[in-house]
């Protein structure tokens, strides 16, 4: 392993980096040649079906299936005892093993269903509507339990329990700095207030899908669109089989926003195929994806809040709640960035948290987008403009004041060793509003407001993360990257090709990534956290590096020069001063191979590690860097109607180094709108834990009719620990935004609403 | 429920004449539907609320897709889709309610499939064609082996996707009575997104003189079981000076006289709040309108 894991901004970037090239993926999409998970056929290949339960809270007293195995055309019927290792573990450090924050969860429902939508059986069949008939004609016995609901119902003495440990509370964590009392005793205003956030969905336009086989090895393959390729071992395990016997090949995916980092089809594909010897494909409808996935988790959060006179922070005490639904998955993880991120960009001496997320009987909640940020920077943000206001300072002013900047603590105690452009990125993000819009007619109000944020990239560095890479050059002097990265359509592969064209002097064109395959691609773990393009972008620019170094060298002898005053771009090396003594790239790749001298490198990087911070105090690293930036927004509120029409966006984040502005732009687009859309209308609405929301005839989100174009401004500190100065963004770009237009809204309408959507009790 | 597949078996016809879907309806029983556009009924079949086993498909038929003013109407062919009465509703601009309705009922897949027929043989509350049509004092025809007979749109209405045509009746055409010449007429529909199903519509005609109302038909859309023309308001209305504060009341009345429900799309309370102010905003646009301005 080379000693130095942030690798230095030594090569200028000129070519192919900072270029807004087209994605490597963007001509097949445009076209329509893209294969998704669903487009995958196999000879003989068989349909598979999930049952799902019906009940958000029943005991299951007994599973007839006979009828259904009778049935002509099926060919297998699973239930929990078909399970070889039905209950797992979900457990996060591929790495490194850190304890407190494992959750059982099943494969398929055992004696209990916890919500609906919970797996009760599984069924292969030959076409799609045998499958669903012999679903039906599975039956279950269920005794209806009462459930629980809510989590402050759930946290209550005598509670029914959802799972089978003694209380619904899966874990809580508190962060203390200073004194608390002496803060609000400082405090010339307080403000004070309880916000409540809902379930959001992902939505994404593919529904989770995947096709699983088994090759001539005896190995289970599972093609499959998912942002973690590595739950092969997890699928494994409930097989029990070893980690070489399963393969899981990701394919391009279509959307994934976290609602595909948990395990979806992928374990019910192995164990049908494993039990028929037979190609299974499944494939989720909309209603079933937005049933039984994970959402966005629901907060409900206390905030208190003080400041002088001169709109200095003083003190900041939070309370917050999360539904945790009826599986641990993810909850621990999203509460921890909810706890890290609860205090916002801001310098604040006094900080007390605490934080708690809860089982209920409702859909399990899990990674989105953001991560547990969202819910608390809505709260911190909409408290800032209310002190704002009870200062009488601008938004932006008290902001001024108070953002944290390089060298300060956060309310974690860790000191920020990069740049934190929150000033910058939130006048820059104000002025792009241009001039104010004038309304038309008197009961239409127009407001405008702020959101900033500061939002890790790149995973808890407890975790010990790593990522690898491969990198190699062919003899006709186009090169292939291996890497195990999933491509969630935000041009994660693309930018790899990127960066090793950048590093080897060849164009996008001459470059290959092949991604995502357990089997064949370096491990390069989860695309989540924000964490890929530092991650992987690391990896592959260090593997480039040493190839390059090789290519130079030899270079270096050719032209009888020192590698380094030798310069690499258009596929030829030349002597810096003196381009006119030069060798085509070509040529030092046929001197290398002949001579036994490497053209490929696979290289490791790895985050910084630090161990587990102790959440009774919460004071300590968490996170390796984080993205600054702002949302601001200009909206137009009915006062009659309540309608909120969204004028303006802007979004103005500091992304280190765009290494495709292009594609940077379409992350905060993206996140933008999503963003808009959990600020507006989103609200996944469950009765007594059934999804009266199942479709988008009930779930709305935000469409191309309703988008608004987003003002995009890039800040390029490059002060990143990515590649090149990057930092991620694709997690950032949502976070602010629903704060900045619920702060437009009360800028419109005189009073801030403590609910989002915002629009709940205006429809 | 699987909406990725069509799990019902049926047989599919595409008759070219009135005779030959009547004589299908009758030889495939009572499981068989006439299908046009299929927005609303393949929805249904993929969600299985209905079942049916035989379509027939009324598309080749080309009494029905007739498109045309005669003496005194229009005439709307029950298979005309959205598409062809938005290129219309550009042209002629003697129906403004119908042709706001149009611009905002779907995007463009469903205006290209949808017909008008099938948005009044659904009849869902909201049904975004029909205040419109209410507000113009609309007919709809009727054929079956039985005759023809031809309807007030009024009548034709009678619960939540509940109507006077019998399941083997054939909606021909709608037509229009053509409107005196100082009516203004528009349609607005309150919805959460840019492609919606309405929480609320409200179409408004009105006959203007001066600054004197001489005669309004009000109708809403998703605020009861039917599509509902208002009754109280345009008596209230007729013969005054229209004046904000009058509208202002005329707004409350609505809001009084409406018992609309609450589900995924509003609640009953913000429908009743909303109703008044719609109509103010819908009744400004007619009134503008018949003074001549666009
Ligand atoms: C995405 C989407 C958006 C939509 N948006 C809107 C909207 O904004 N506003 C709105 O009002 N609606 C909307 N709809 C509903 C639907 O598109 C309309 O109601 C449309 O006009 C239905 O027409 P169709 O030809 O597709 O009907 P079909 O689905 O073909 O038929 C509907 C019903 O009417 C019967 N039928 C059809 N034609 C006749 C006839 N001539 N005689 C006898 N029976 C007949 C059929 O048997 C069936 O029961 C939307 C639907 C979708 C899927």
């Amino acid at each position: 392993m080379p000693e130095k894991q942030h690798p230095a901004n030594d090569h200028p970037p000129v070519d192919v980096v900072g270029r807004s090239l087209p994605r490597c993926d963007a001509a097949d999409k445009a076209l329509g040649n893209t294969k998704y998970a669903e487009d995958y056929f196999l000879p003989g290949m068989l349909y598979g079906k999930v049952l799902r339960s019906e009940h958000a809270a029943a005991k299951i007293l007994s599973i007839d299936t006979r009828n259904a195995e009778k049935l002509s055309g099926v060919r297998a019927v699973m239930t929990a005892k078909d399970v070889p290792h039905n209950e797992t573990i979900t457990r996060f450090g591929q790495t490194h093993t850190v304890g407190g924050f494992e959750g059982l969860y099943r494969i398929l429902a055992d004696k209990k269903v916890r919500f609906m939508g919970e797996g009760v059986a599984l069924v292969a069949a030959d076409t799609p509507a045998i499958a669903e008939e012999a679903a039906r004609l599975i039956r279950v016995d269920y005794q209806p339990l009462p459930g629980v609901f809510d989590p402050f119902e759930a946290l209550k003495r005598g509670a029914h329990r959802v799972g089978e440990e003694s209380s619904n509370l899966v874990c809580y964590y508190k962060v203390r700095q200073g004194d608390i009392t002496e803060g609000f005793a400082a405090s010339d205003v307080i403000v004070k207030n309880t916000y409540r956030v809902p379930f959001q969905e992902h939505a994404y336009i593919e529904p989770e899908a995947g096709l699983a086989w088994i090759d001539d090895d005896g190995v289970i393959n599972i093609q499959v669109c998912t942002q973690v390729i590595e739950h092969y071992r997890e699928i494994a395990d409930v097989l029990g089989l070893s980690y070489n016997k399963v393969r899981v090949k990701g394919t391009w995916i279509g959307g994934g926003f976290g609602g595909k980092e948990d395990i979806t089809v992928e374990t019910y594909l192995a164990l049908l195929t494993w039990k028929t010897k037979r190609p299974v494909k499944m494939a989720y409808s909309r209603e079933e994806s937005i049933i039984c996935h994970g959402k966005r988790h629901p907060y409900i959060m206390t905030y208190k809040t003080g400041a002088t006179r001169e709109g200095k922070l003083m003190a900041l005490e939070a309370k917050l709640v999360s539904d945790a639904g009826a599986y641990v998955y993810l909850s621990p993880w999203v509460l921890l960035y909810s706890t890290v991120g609860a205090a916002g960009p801001y310098k604040i001496p006094h900080v007390k948290i605490d934080a708690r997320t809860v089982l209920t009987n409702n859909t399990f909640s899990s990674a989105f987008r953001g991560f547990g940020v969202p819910q608390v920077c809505f709260a911190y943000e909409s408290q800032m403009d209310e002190l704002a206001e009870r200062l009488h300072l601008s938004p932006l002013e008290l902001r001024r004041r108070n953002y944290l900047r390089k060298g300060e603590a956060t309310a974690t105690g860790y000191v920020l060793e990069h740049y934190a452009a929150s000033p910058e990125a939130a006048e820059k993000a104000l002025e792009a509003l241009g001039e104010k819009t004038k309304s038309k007619s008197p009961a239409v109000k127009i407001g405008r407001g702020i959101g900033s944020s500061m939002t890790s990239y790149g995973r808890m560095v407890f975790l010990h993360d790593t990522s690898r890479s491969y990198v190699g050059m062919e003899l006709d002097g186009s090169v292939t990257v291996r890497c195990g990265v999933q491509d969630l359509g935000g041009g994660q592969a693309s930018s790899l090709a990127q960066i090793a064209a950048e590093i080897l002097g060849v164009s996008m064109a001459d470059t290959r990534v092949f991604i995502a395959d357990t089997a064949l691609t370096p491990i390069a773990g989860t695309t989540t956290a924000t964490r890929q393009l530092y991650m992987s972008g690391n990896a592959t620019s260090m593997a480039a590096k040493e190839v390059r170094k090789n290519l130079l060298d030899k270079a270096g002898e050719i032209l009888g020069a020192e590698p380094g005053d030798l310069d690499l771009r258009d596929g030829i090396i030349s002597v810096m001063n003196d381009p006119s003594r030069s060798v085509p790239l070509n040529t030092v790749v046929r001197a290398c191979a002949s001579s036994g001298i490497s053209l490929f490198h696979i290289a490791q990087f790895n985050a910084p590690a630090r161990e587990l911070v102790d959440f009774k105090k919460g004071q300590g690293q968490v996170f390796p860097d984080f993205t600054f930036g702002t949302h601001a927004a200009e909206v137009a509120v009915d006062v009659e109607t309540g309608k909120i029409d969204v004028l303006k966006l802007a979004a103005c984040f500091d992304v280190g180094k765009a290494i495709n502005p292009q594609a940077v732009e379409g992350q905060l687009e993206g996140g933008t709108i999503q963003g808009m859309g959990y600020a507006l209308l989103e609200d996944v609405i469950l009765d007594k834990g059934i999804t009266l929301t199942p479709s988008f005839s009930e779930y709305l989100i935000p469409t191309s009719l309703d988008a608004v174009d987003v003002r995009c401004i890039l800040i390029e500190s490059g002060d990143g620990i990515g590649p090149f100065g990057a930092k991620g963004v694709g997690e950032p770009s949502l976070v602010s935004a629903a704060p900045a237009l619920a702060n437009a809204v009360r800028d419109a309408i005189g009073a801030g609403i403590p609910d989002l959507p915002l629009t709940r009790n205006a429809s | 429920m699987n909406t990725r597949i069509l799990k019902a078996e049926f047989d599919y016809f595409a008759p070219a004449s009135i005779g030959e879907a009547l004589a299908l309806i009758a030889q495939n029983g009572p499981t068989a539907r006439f299908i046009a556009g299929g927005t609303d009924l393949l929805v249904q079949m993929k969600l299985e609320t209905v079942a049916p086993g035989c379509l027939i498909s009324l598309m080749k038929i080309s009494e029905l897709s007739v498109l045309k003013r005669e003496k005194g109407f229009l005439r709307i062919g029950a298979a005309v889709t959205w598409d062809r009465i938005l290129a219309f509703g550009s042209e002629d601009r003697s129906y403004p309610a119908l042709d706001d309705a149009v611009r905002c009922l779907g995007k463009v897949q469903v205006r290209r499939m949808g017909t008008i027929g099938g948005n009044l043989c659904t009849a869902s509350p909201a049904a975004d064609s029909a205040p419109a049509l209410l507000v113009y004092d609309s007919r709809v025809r009727l054929v079956s082996a039985r005759g023809r007979r031809t309807l007030l749109l009024d009548k034709y209405f009678l619960g939540v996707q509940q109507t006077a045509r019998a399941a083997d009746e054939i909606m021909t055409e709608i037509r229009i009575p053509a409107p005196r010449p100082d009516v203004g007429g528009a349609f607005q529909k309150l919805a959460r997104v840019g492609a919606d199903i309405s929480k609320i519509s409200c179409a408004v005609a009105v006959e203007r003189k001066g600054r004197v109302c001489v005669s309004c038909r009000v109708a809403m859309g998703a605020v009861a079981p039917v599509p509902l023309m208002i009754r109280g308001v345009p008596e209230f209305l007729q013969e005054k000076t229209v004046t904000a504060s009058l509208l202002v009341t005329a707004g409350r009345m609505i809001s009084d006289e409406i018992r609309p429900i609450t589900d995924v799309r509003s609640t009953a309370e913000y429908r009743k709040q909303v109703a008044g102010v719609l109509f103010r905003d819908v009744f400004q646009k007619a009134w503008t309108r018949a003074g001549g301005e666009p």
